[in-house]
């Protein structure tokens, strides 16, 4: 599903070229779950970025679901954001103008998907996360917890075949992370959506298939569980 | 610590250049008419405060005793001349008592063989005037300049332009008063005065020793009159002592006379007079509006400007809140107070405030000499005689002005606690936010509104200028002195010229008689104009039935009639060969033609129902003199026409030179001050235009940058340009819709108080409300989008980058 081949990522300040990202090459398939380990700077973001599209490699090719996404244009890439990307943050990035409800809806707004099934779908999802009740509060009056089960949500309204979660659980306690985690895992399991999660925890890395663990931009070492 | 934040201010407007100079550019555009404003107002203001005597001086006014203005009598700056002598005798405490009037009309002076020139200032006034009026000789004496008939005093500017450098003190030089009627008299100067430091109601140049008429029974004489007491006197006890003067002399006279102003009396009136302090003959004029009247509007423009300039201020200033949130934290956490963080956002409003004064000032030097000639000024920045009171303004000014546009941001700026900013994902909500759309939504009630307003105002003066006014001006002059009789045909003869003519309603002469008329058993009071056979012809009026006064027809003289267009609906239309009686039925006249309203007075008033006559024995009681002074010739040998014309009045009147003027100068007269207006208010609108375009691209700018984060958010969930785009200029378009819709109403009255002061106008128009809506929004987008654009371009991983 991912192949990424010999990415590089550097800037480019007076002269001195600081690596980001160097000769990353690894192939993901459809269905897997990835945790990407490493200190801080190894680059996990970054090649969580380049992944998602939201940042291009300075070098390197990048093939998504066998197309070559390494240069894209805008309206390509829009498309891929609306039928199989789905993005989890740790700052969870809700609107926060927006109740849960909206904030779930949103991408399907976008993706035009016809009011009736708009509906349906939103509230089968509220069903499933057990947030029905929830639905006409505002961001600010949920916890951290609720706050990211509706960034989850929301990345899932959309019916994406991949989810890209930043340090997903890195703002929440560890109960709230645990259950987070067992989402990913069922959602992984069950409905075969491949998750890449960026982690500091070696607990949350374990629910995952596979660990790719960066240093310093190099993958140090690529671990199946 | 105050060095230290001069040092900040200065970085900080450095680091934002171009917000700093839209900021300072728009402010000091606004403080710039502002300052404008405010030195005429002090112009104005110091009107004959040129010497502290002049506290001791007052104007006699005196009720008008002939007519009535809707019933009440009006006070008059002249009074009976009777009255000087007696104020000399029983007033007490009074000084000296002087009478001066301006001449009213042109005199021709001659000095030594030089050609003849025309003065049309020459004031006229007795020996008593110097000591009144404190003047500064720079020759002569001013207790004996004066002193007898036939004096003249000049003024150092009139001195220095016939005299060169020499002391004309001595000289005799002749005066003409008007052509054919008085012989030319010697004058003989006998002092040079100073030119006084501040404007004066006196225009003067040249003062001549005039003699006094003699009173002769029945006749009365007004004059301007001024008396100077001994010490400054309370104006209701003075002018109490003046009425115990007045009552029983004016009640012996009206006795003697046998006449008694019943009509007047009746409705509560009775004669009276009253002393007014010479200052306020110019700051409340007698019969016409007062200087603050008539700055009124301009004062509402400027006022809007500089309050447009200020929101922008305000707006441009928050905006960059973003970027000071930060420095707020930081420097709350080290032990800034509040109150030091305002009093350091405070000192870069001032500074900025300061920048715009300096920039505002030598705008308006720059374009002071265009405004001087164009509102016919003097006013002056630096060359101003109060130049202390002028700082003094100013600091005032740009205190307020800092206060207004200073105290909001900096409360805003310094609000913001440190435990949020710096947290890092500091997210600014929407605090004050709502402020600044309302003040923006005002910015632009404004701007549509002069939009609306200077389309309207064009409109109609477009109008106005292509309505046919019902006479042809072109190739047309009037001379000033009307020719006698026997020269007229000498005129006649020059090649070229087609009508020499007299139209004594119309142009120039007596344009208010009246007299009253009889039709259908029904009278009523008509204006009528004087003219001979050629007068209508000559003005090029347009006859629309009927035939024009004729040599041909002998009845031309004695028994016909033209009347207009207004006087042929009043009556019920076709009254060419119908018959009008006046004087009691005993003279019977006939309409023999009907022509267009002749809109010589331009568009302003309704030109009225008229009657014209060419007769010498008419309904009103002066007879038709027929004192000719029109003369139409054809227009492609104007310069021979002249030339010959100047030629034949220079023999026939050596002392008094030929004085004319073109009906088509004096006829697109009318039109400069509507013209001003139009300029004016074109030059306001496209101000209050830009720069609310300018707090417009602000506002955007700031408030994309709130929702940069929302931005990112939606373009990762799969929002197109598209959808950014219109998200980002929804909230303005409704703005803008709420603006036009405010603004409507009250440019309509607005324009609608400004139109009903046309007789002639046209229909309140929809179009410009229509455009300016279109326009508005138009305007909107585009500034929007200029901003929204960058946020739709950038990168979604800056704005969620969690660090």
């Amino acid at each position: 599903m991912i192949e990424l081949k010999d990415i590089e990522k550097y800037y480019a300040s007076k002269g001195v070229k600081s690596y980001i990202l160097r000769h990353v090459s690894t192939t993901i398939k459809q269905g897997e779950f990835v945790s990407i380990m490493g200190p801080s700077g190894a680059g996990k973001s970054t090649l969580l970025n380049i992944l998602g599209m939201l940042e291009e490699p300075t070098y390197g090719s990048y093939s998504f679901m066998g197309e070559d996404v390494t240069t894209l244009n805008e309206r390509k890439r829009i498309e891929l954001y609306r039928n199989h990307i789905g993005f989890v943050f740790q700052a969870y990035h809700l609107i926060d103008e927006m109740t849960v409800e909206e904030n779930i809806e949103a991408p399907l707004l976008y993706k035009k998907v016809p009011g009736a099934e708009r509906r349906s779908r939103v509230a089968d999802i509220l069903d499933r996360f057990n947030m029905v009740a929830k639905k006409d509060l505002f961001p600010n009056q949920l916890s951290g917890g609720q706050q990211q089960l509706v960034g989850i949500a929301r990345a899932l309204v959309a019916q994406p075949s991949i989810i890209l979660a930043d340090e997903p659980t890195g703002n929440l306690q560890s109960a709230q992370a645990l259950q987070i985690m067992e989402l990913f895992k069922k959602l992984n399991e069950e409905e075969g959506i491949t998750i890449i999660q960026v982690t500091h925890s070696e607990v949350n890395a374990a629910y995952g298939s596979r660990i790719l663990h960066l240093l310093d931009g190099v993958i140090k070492e690529d671990v199946n569980l | 610590m105050f060095k230290l934040n001069l040092k900040i201010a200065f970085r900080n407007l450095y680091k934002n250049k171009v917000y700093t100079a839209i900021n300072v550019a728009g402010l000091a555009l606004g403080l710039g008419g502002f300052i404008f404003i405010l030195l005429y107002i002090n112009y104005e203001k110091s009107y004959d405060t040129w010497d502290k005597d002049l506290d001791k001086v007052y104007q006699v006014q005196e009720l008008d005793l002939f007519s009535l203005k809707e019933g009440k009598a009006e006070w008059w700056g002249e009074s009976d001349g009777r009255l000087m002598e007696m104020m000399k005798t029983s007033l007490p405490n009074v000084a000296a008592v002087t009478r001066v009037f301006e001449s009213g009309r042109e005199e021709a002076l001659v000095i030594d063989d030089r050609a003849p020139f025309f003065i049309n200032n020459i004031h006229k006034t007795d020996s008593a005037f110097f000591s009144v009026f404190p003047y500064k000789f720079l020759y002569g004496n001013p207790a004996t300049s004066l002193k007898n008939l036939n004096d003249m005093v000049v003024t150092e500017d009139f001195a220095r332009k016939y005299f060169g450098d020499t002391n004309p003190v001595g000289k005799v030089v002749k005066l003409t008063s008007q052509s054919w009627v008085t012989p030319t008299t010697p004058y003989t100067i006998t002092g040079v005065i100073a030119k006084p430091e501040t404007p004066s109601v006196f225009e003067l140049s040249v003062l001549i020793h005039a003699p006094v008429y003699k009173f002769q029974d029945q006749i009365l004489s007004f004059w301007p009159t001024y008396v100077k007491f001994n010490s400054i006197q309370s104006e209701k006890e003075i002018s109490q002592s003046l009425q115990k003067i007045y009552e029983p002399f004016r009640a012996a006279m009206l006795k003697k006379w046998k006449w008694s102003p019943a009509e007047y009396l009746k409705n509560g009136n009775k004669p009276a007079v009253r002393l007014k302090s010479f200052y306020s003959v110019h700051q409340y004029p007698l019969q016409q509006e007062d200087w603050f009247t008539l700055l009124k509007p301009i004062l509402l423009l400027s006022s809007l400007l500089l309050l447009i300039s200020i929101i922008n201020f305000i707006n441009m200033f928050t905006a960059q809140a973003v970027s000071r949130a930060k420095e707020v934290g930081i420097r709350k956490v080290t032990g800034a107070t509040r109150a030091s963080l305002i009093k350091q956002f405070l000192v870069e409003t001032a500074l900025q405030c300061f920048c715009a004064l300096i920039l505002g000032i030598v705008l308006l030097e720059l374009f002071l000499p265009y405004l001087n000639k164009e509102f016919s000024l003097s006013l002056s920045i630096t060359g101003s005689f109060n130049i202390g009171l002028v700082s003094l303004q100013l600091i005032v000014l740009v205190t307020l002005i800092t206060l207004l546009a200073g105290i909001y941001p900096a409360v805003f700026l310094s609000s913001y606690s440190p435990h949020h900013v710096l947290k890092g994902n500091f997210s600014h909500g929407k605090k004050g936010s709502k402020l600044r759309v309302i003040l923006v939504g005002l910015q632009f009630v404004i701007a549509v509104g002069f939009f609306i307003g200077i389309m309207i105002v064009s409109g109609q003066i477009k109008y106005m200028e292509s309505r046919d006014p019902g006479f042809d001006p072109t190739g047309v002059i009037y001379l000033h002195v009307p020719m006698i009789k026997i020269h007229a045909d000498r005129v006649r003869n020059i090649d070229g010229v087609k009508y020499f003519g007299v139209n004594n309603g119309n142009v120039h002469r007596n344009p208010k008689l009246t007299a009253n008329y009889k039709y259908n058993n029904e009278v009523k009071e008509l204006a009528t104009v004087f003219v001979n056979i050629d007068g209508l012809q000559t003005v090029g009026a347009k006859l629309l039935s009927g035939r024009f006064f004729d040599r041909d027809y002998k009845q031309d003289t004695s028994s016909t009639v033209i009347i207009n267009e207004g006087l042929e609906k009043l009556y019920g239309g076709n009254m060419t060969g119908k018959y009008i009686t006046y004087k009691n039925d005993s003279v019977r006249v006939q309409v023999v033609g009907v022509i267009k309203d002749i809109q010589v007075a331009g568009f302003d008033k309704v030109s009225p129902p008229t009657i014209y006559t060419a007769s010498k024995f008419n309904a009103t009681w002066y007879p038709n003199e027929e004192f000719i002074n029109l003369i139409r010739y054809e227009h492609r040998k104007e310069k021979q026409v002249l030339a010959d014309l100047t030629k034949l009045w220079k023999e026939i009147s050596p002392q008094y030179p030929l004085s004319f003027t073109f009906l088509e100068h004096d006829f697109k007269k009318l039109f400069i001050a509507h013209e001003r207006f139009k300029q004016m208010v074109k030059l306001f609108s496209f101000l209050s235009i830009s720069l609310s375009m300018i707090g417009l691209f602000s506002l955007a700018a700031f408030m994309t940058r709130q929702r940069t984060k929302e931005i990112a958010i939606r373009k990762v969930l799969g929002a197109d340009d598209k959808d950014i785009f219109f998200l980002l200029n929804k909230s303005y378009l409704w703005l803008m819709v709420g603006a036009n819709v405010i603004a409507w109403p009250l440019i309509y009255i607005a324009v609608q108080h400004w139109l009903a002061g046309f007789a002639y106008r046209i229909e309140m128009p929809v179009l410009p409300f229509l455009m300016a809506f279109i326009v508005s929004i138009l305007a909107t987008a585009l500034t929007v989008s200029v901003q929204v654009r960058n946020a739709v371009k950038s990168n979604p991983v800056q704005a969620l980058k969690y660090e």
